[in-house]
């Protein structure tokens, strides 16, 4: 079975209905699949670092960090990205109070000690191949059911417009 | 007479169809883009349904004054441009100058006053192309060279708005608007001269040439004013095979650009589509490689910081997970540069149809400079192709 057909099984699995999606809709519903929150937290990150899935050993919640300085449409997809692993229920750094607290205390002088955590978690190729595939999978499924202005996609190139347009009844 | 009959009903028809639209714009009270638009078909409605020789002298005998339906017709037809010009200053986020209001007062005064002094106590005729007495002339050229002028913020609006514009459907709106308000200026423009020649010499043969032409731009107005209201549904439908061939072109050109930029920052997935997939899900390869070209650009931007600018190669290799090590000679270091300076021009904060258009752009400029002068040792180069 390749990676691909894996993954579509999973995402079928997870009985997600794309033609009313949203970010927060699709978050929501994996929250409720794996009974755990999901905290999305921008950050600087270190260069050639995206985002970062850590587990919060002390409660049910997944923090994820998104880089903050790239573009919207960016972050949609990094966050797809992470939201992926949890998905596909893949390992991560699983840390407590205490040591997220020290990590990203420090974190805040050099981002690049957010390498220390990924270096506690199996970051495997195939585990970054498996939630990239998904991550695709998702943004098919998604612009499949034209629902490609939740990825960033519009009317109109000017958002004033936009606003006539749909005041005028024309979209 | 149909053919203004057709016109009115359908001036009628947009207005009603409209009127909702207008009522559930919270901001309509205040003077919004939906109630200028809409005030500008319902004064157009009344204007030509006026214009109907029938109606025309109905509404005389109602009202008891011989042409005051003349006089309504063309206040009807200057509060219409009126409206049509201040929903455009909204459209610009300009602001309304006051030369319009006092313009449009001024007007409509001068044509009372004409009315009164020349136009009431004329014979009633059915066809007002051409004038008998002075006062019929000043009477029209006040209405023409007023809308002739006014006509011309809504034609600098919609090219203003088309040249803006990247997506398709909302671009051939805008070209509909754009020839809308550039056959109306035609109209005017025509009307003001068929005016003053007919007046000089009634039986003159270029009214021969004048009339069709006035006839012509008339229905070219009616059908683009028309075309102008329809849902936005329509419009997607009618951009399809623009929107396909744009896309396609668009696609080709982002993917150049990616193929240069993977051997400097290898992707986590690498893999090719076939020719039917890609033509059939062309929305979403363009989107893919859009985020494959802002996951390379980030990289390099990364690297950028640590390399002084990408001047010299990193002293400890960047750990990027799950993707290959980045390993640079000097001559991916040259080309990392060259494409993340390219890279850097793009704003990319913006729309995804804008973004595509920007790195379309980049696309382009990496492959002319590539092909004019970006050489190592006398040696073009194309890391596009290394692999």
């Amino acid at each position: 079975m390749t990676i691909e057909t894996r993954m579509k099984n999973i995402l079928d699995d997870l009985g997600f209905d794309f033609s009313q999606f949203t970010m927060n809709s699709f978050v929501d519903w994996i929250e409720k699949t794996r009974g755990r929150k999901i905290s999305f937290i921008p950050w600087e990150m270190p260069p050639g670092m995206f985002g970062v899935w850590m587990s919060d050993a002390d409660e049910p919640v997944e923090h994820v960090f998104i880089d903050k300085n790239v573009p919207s449409m960016h972050q949609v997809h990094i966050q797809l990205h992470e939201v992926s692993h949890i998905i596909c229920e893949h390992p991560t750094a699983r840390l407590s109070k205490d040591e997220m607290g020290g990590l990203l205390l420090k974190a805040l002088d050099d981002p690049s000690v957010l390498n220390e955590a990924l270096l506690r978690a199996p970051a495997k190729k195939e585990l970054e191949e498996e939630a990239e595939i998904m991550a695709a999978l998702i943004q098919h499924q998604v612009i499949e059911h034209q629902r490609l202005q939740q990825l960033g996609v519009a009317a109109s190139s000017n958002e004033n417009v936009i606003d006539h347009l749909q005041s005028l009844g024309l979209v | 007479m149909w053919d203004k009959a057709v016109i009115a009903i359908l001036a009628w028809f947009i207005t009603i169809y409209k009127y909702g639209a207008m009522r559930r714009d919270a901001q309509w009270r205040t003077g919004s883009v939906t109630f200028y638009f809409w005030a500008f078909s319902l004064f157009t409605a009344i204007g030509l349904t006026l214009m109907i020789w029938p109606v025309y002298l109905v509404f005389n005998r109602l009202v008891g004054l011989p042409n005051f339906g003349w006089l309504v017709t063309y206040a009807a037809f200057a509060l219409a441009i009126y409206c049509m010009a201040a929903g455009c200053y909204i459209v610009l986020e300009q602001p309304r100058p006051r030369l319009m209001s006092w313009s449009l007062l001024l007007t409509l005064a001068t044509m009372f006053v004409v009315y009164i002094v020349g136009i009431v106590t004329l014979p009633e005729k059915a066809d007002h192309t051409v004038p008998d007495v002075l006062a019929e002339v000043v009477f029209m050229e006040t209405i023409y060279i007023y809308m002739a002028i006014l006509s011309a913020i809504p034609m600098f609006t919609f090219i203003r708005l088309v040249w803006y514009e990247q997506i398709v459907s909302a671009r051939l709106r805008w070209f509909v608007g754009f020839f809308a308000s550039f056959f109306s200026f035609a109209v005017l423009f025509v009307k003001i001269l068929l005016t003053i020649v007919a007046f000089k010499d009634p039986l003159t043969p270029a009214l021969n040439i004048l009339n069709p032409l006035l006839t012509m731009a008339i229905i070219a107005v009616g059908v683009f004013m028309t075309l102008a209201f329809l849902p936005n549904k329509l419009y997607q439908v009618a951009a399809l095979p623009f929107e396909f061939l744009g896309k396609l072109l668009a696609l080709y050109e982002l993917r150049s650009l990616k193929n240069r930029l993977d051997p400097l920052c290898p992707p986590v997935v690498t893999g090719r589509s076939g020719l039917k997939n890609t033509l059939g899900n062309l929305d979403y390869h363009l989107y893919r490689v859009l985020i494959a070209i802002l996951d390379a650009k980030k990289t390099l931007t990364g690297h950028a910081v640590i390399t002084n600018d990408l001047t010299m190669k990193p002293e400890i290799p960047v750990r990027s997970v799950g993707r290959a090590p980045l390993e640079w000679d000097d001559w991916k270091l040259q080309q990392a540069r060259f494409l993340h300076h390219a890279l850097q021009t793009v704003n990319d904060e913006q729309s995804f149809a804008a973004l595509v258009k920007s790195y379309q752009r980049v696309s382009r400029t990496v492959r002319w400079k590539e092909a004019g002068s970006f050489s190592i040792g006398g040696k073009a180069f194309d890391v596009a192709y290394q692999n």
